[in-house]
């Protein structure tokens, strides 16, 4: 679970894959519900961030006590031979009305790079930095 | 209270178990004639299921990658929503061609590096007098320059009798080695 530091009201969540920071080694799907999305469905496709689009977070101008919650799956990581597919499911608040606050964003992300994952850097995507209090929580399966 | 966790309120900690992992090309042949099978262990409530690498030698974009439980093959068992999501457009579809339907793979005209992977959940495989029910996220790539998302949902009639077994199958074409 995550805030920005930045006074955007969401900001994207990346993980940069072995350093690499070059977007076009990136693609994702964002499927967004909520206000954020227009009180829609949204599907945009993001290829110009320079990491692996992991979820969206909430800015200084969101409810102050409700952070972003993501669950990320990246799929079979030690791999040399193909790409790697990460399943990322969650929600953000939006904006400092409760009436409008909750957002869903179910991203679908591709990394192509095809070396072993050896580390992650996990970043805010723009720039800006996490809060005090935010947490990740890392896990590997066998 | 189990040992060594003071605090741990939850009666029962949640329990992951590798039960099998096929690869195929290692494990077995690819090829149209493969269909990938587990026996289901019965001792468990539910089933989670990672697919990744998956591709179709066919011609095709992208193809479903489908599971027969015990064998099932009969078209009304089976009852599938699909919704799709892709750039500029979201859509969902029904279906029950007689085979639950996981996600989708990808082609030979698809990015060669990327197979379809997902995460699916098979709930209530073991107690009987209710349909068992599936959902599903997914992702294939159509190219290098765009993915298609899904989450799949559906359930089997059957009531009387657990899952056995689980057949994988492609809606066409063969697997490809690598599938997992």
């Amino acid at each position: 679970m995550s805030r920005a530091t930045s006074t955007s009201t969401t900001s994207g969540i990346l993980l940069q894959i072995n350093g690499d920071t070059t977007a076009a080694n990136y693609i994702a799907q964002l499927l967004g519900l909520g206000a954020d999305a227009g009180d829609a469905i949204s599907v945009t496709q993001n290829t110009t961030s320079a990491g692996l689009y992991i979820g969206r977070e909430s800015g200084t101008t969101g409810l102050a006590n409700v952070p972003g919650l993501y669950e990320t799956i990246l799929f079979d990581y030690t791999n040399r031979l193909t790409g790697k597919v990460a399943l990322c499911q969650g929600m953000y608040s939006f904006g400092s009305s409760l009436a409008s606050n909750i957002n869903v964003a179910d991203v679908w992300s591709v990394w192509f790079g095809t070396g072993g994952v050896q580390r992650l850097d996990i970043a805010v995507d723009g720039g800006t930095g996490f809060a005090n209090g935010s947490i990740f929580d890392f896990y590997v399966e066998h | 209270m189990l040992g060594g966790f003071s605090g741990w309120s939850s009666p029962t900690p949640t329990v992951r178990t590798l039960v099998r992992r096929i690869v195929l090309g290692s494990d077995m042949p690819a090829g149209s004639s493969q269909t990938p099978t587990f026996d289901v262990p019965q001792w468990g409530r539910h089933l989670r299921i990672y697919f990744y690498n998956c591709r179709t030698d066919s011609a095709s974009h992208n193809l479903y990658l489908t599971a027969n439980f015990n064998a099932d093959t009969t078209a009304a068992n089976y009852q599938n929503a699909i919704f799709f999501a892709v750039t500029g457009w979201s859509g969902a579809q029904q279906a029950n061609t007689g085979a639950a339907y996981f996600g989708r793979v990808s082609g030979t005209a698809d990015a060669a590096s990327i197979g379809g992977t997902g995460m699916v959940i098979v709930s209530n495989y073991t107690d009987l007098g209710f349909a068992r029910t599936w959902l599903s996220d997914a992702v294939y790539a159509n190219s290098t320059t765009q993915i298609t998302g899904l989450f799949t949902y559906g359930f089997w009639t059957n009531t009387t009798s657990p899952i056995l077994s689980m057949h994988f199958g492609l809606s066409g074409g063969n697997f490809v080695s690598g599938a997992t």
